[in-house]
């Protein structure tokens, strides 16, 4: 999990370090940004875990592009977690075994890759804007019962498309507010026990900071 | 100002991050795994027998049963199981078309923690840190205490005495239940999770009847 952490600073300094102006300036990332977001993920289409998670964060950078500075090119990562308890139940693991046991699951994923949003406004104090991310994922899906944990990584796809608008309300600074919704979707598939997973969709929201 | 936004992008990479279910919220039942041979008819069998103690499984070089009033109430309950299905049981081995083991065993874990809060910190009147001054946070160890959990597992096989015999031919183990679990302190509890277990081995398979 540390590891997971280390990873997560990196990529922010990356991401940071990325939308660094050459010279200084009266904001930060004239020519880019840089969103830090809480990340609250549902699951749709999927019994594994609860609908709805505030265990999430979101974290992505890029550069404006041209002489319109409407159009972004940039990298993300996020992460989330869905988790869920079921009550004791026999499972029939095939035509011959039965596990009879109650269950914590989880799912956990970190998409990352590239970003690209275009602005509808600039240089007001909220500018609206539609995105979307392209990438993979990477998920762990586990259930734990009794003194077991048992779990199936994967790597799929992933394409989330977003819309959301950052708040500048501290004019030069370049500092704000970030919201924005989205949907992403993973190839992930996995087969854990008696439960099959045939893709990851997802809905949320993220609020954050923007500089 | 870019430290104060690189160290507060690292606060909420931090305060963010996989949040692993709490196995503390399971209900400590023992879990039951069973599995047998698909192609087993056990209406073909009559007669069962059971050894009158449970083999330990441990580090002991020596074979070593575990023989008590509870391995007795557990050995009672596979008979009952037994019975119940239509078999009868024999106290002739020779005799007996079904034989039952049942293996037990107990491991203990070690684990090495900065944070486990020992449970006698929250006994009535125990030193709590508020004792010696304003430490709202309560204790902490500044260096790794150890503590340790128990596990039980209980093995159990129906093998086929019919089976053919000889130097060559291997006994078919045509059914396997597999019951493990966090123990107890006390013994009375764990045996009777482990007959409430043993029950339910028997109920999730409706294939084992006479």
């Amino acid at each position: 999990m540390k590891t997971i952490q280390y990873v997560a600073v990196a990529a922010a300094l990356m991401i940071g370090s990325l939308a660094m102006p050459k010279r200084a300036h009266a904001q930060l990332f004239p020519n880019g940004y840089v969103n830090v977001d809480w990340q609250f993920n549902a699951t749709v289409d999927n019994d594994f875990v609860e609908k709805g998670s505030g265990w999430g964060l979101n974290l992505e950078g890029g550069g404006y592009l041209g002489m319109s500075q409407r159009f972004a090119l940039g990298l993300f990562m996020s992460y989330s977690t869905n988790n869920k308890y079921v009550p004791r139940q026999t499972l029939v693991l095939n035509n011959q075994a039965a596990l009879t046991t109650d269950q914590q699951h989880s799912i956990f994923q970190i998409p990352f890759g590239a970003t690209a949003r275009f602005r509808m406004l600039r240089g007001s104090l909220f500018e609206p804007y539609i995105g979307a991310k392209v990438g993979t994922v990477y998920s762990k899906i586990a259930s734990y019962y009794s003194t077991v944990e048992l779990y199936g990584e994967s790597w799929g796809f992933y394409v989330a498309p977003e819309i959301g608008v950052s708040i500048m309300p501290f004019g030069d600074t370049g500092m704000g507010f970030h919201v924005a919704a989205y949907y992403g979707y993973g190839t992930n598939d996995q087969k854990i026990l008696s439960y099959s997973i045939n893709g990851l969709n997802n809905v949320g929201f993220r609020v954050g900071i923007s500089f | 100002m870019k430290k104060l936004i690189y160290v507060l992008i690292g606060l909420l990479a931090l305060s963010s991050c996989r949040h692993e279910p709490e196995t503390s919220d399971l209900d400590n039942k023992f879990m039951v795994y069973t599995n047998h041979d698909h192609s087993a008819n056990f209406a073909t069998f009559s007669t069962f027998y059971v050894p009158d103690s449970i083999l330990l499984i441990s580090n002991s070089p020596e074979a070593e049963y575990w023989t008590d009033a509870g391995a007795q109430q557990v050995i009672d309950a596979y008979v009952t199981n037994m019975t119940n299905k239509g078999f009868t049981l024999t106290n002739d081995k020779a005799m007996a078309d079904l034989g039952i083991q049942i293996s037990y065993v107990k491991s203990t874990y070690y684990l090495a923690d900065y944070t486990y809060q020992y449970w006698w910190w929250g006994y009535p009147g125990y030193w709590g840190a508020g004792y010696w001054g304003p430490w709202g946070g309560g204790w902490y160890y500044p260096y790794p205490i150890y503590y340790s959990y128990e596990v039980g597992s209980l093995l159990s096989e129906i093998v086929d005495l019919q089976a053919p015999q000889g130097e060559a031919q291997q006994l078919p183990v045509l059914w396997t239940s597999y019951i493990n679990g966090l123990l107890d302190a006390s013994q009375e509890v764990n045996i009777s999770e482990v007959v409430d277990a043993v029950n339910q081995s028997f109920a999730q398979s409706p294939y084992l009847k006479k």
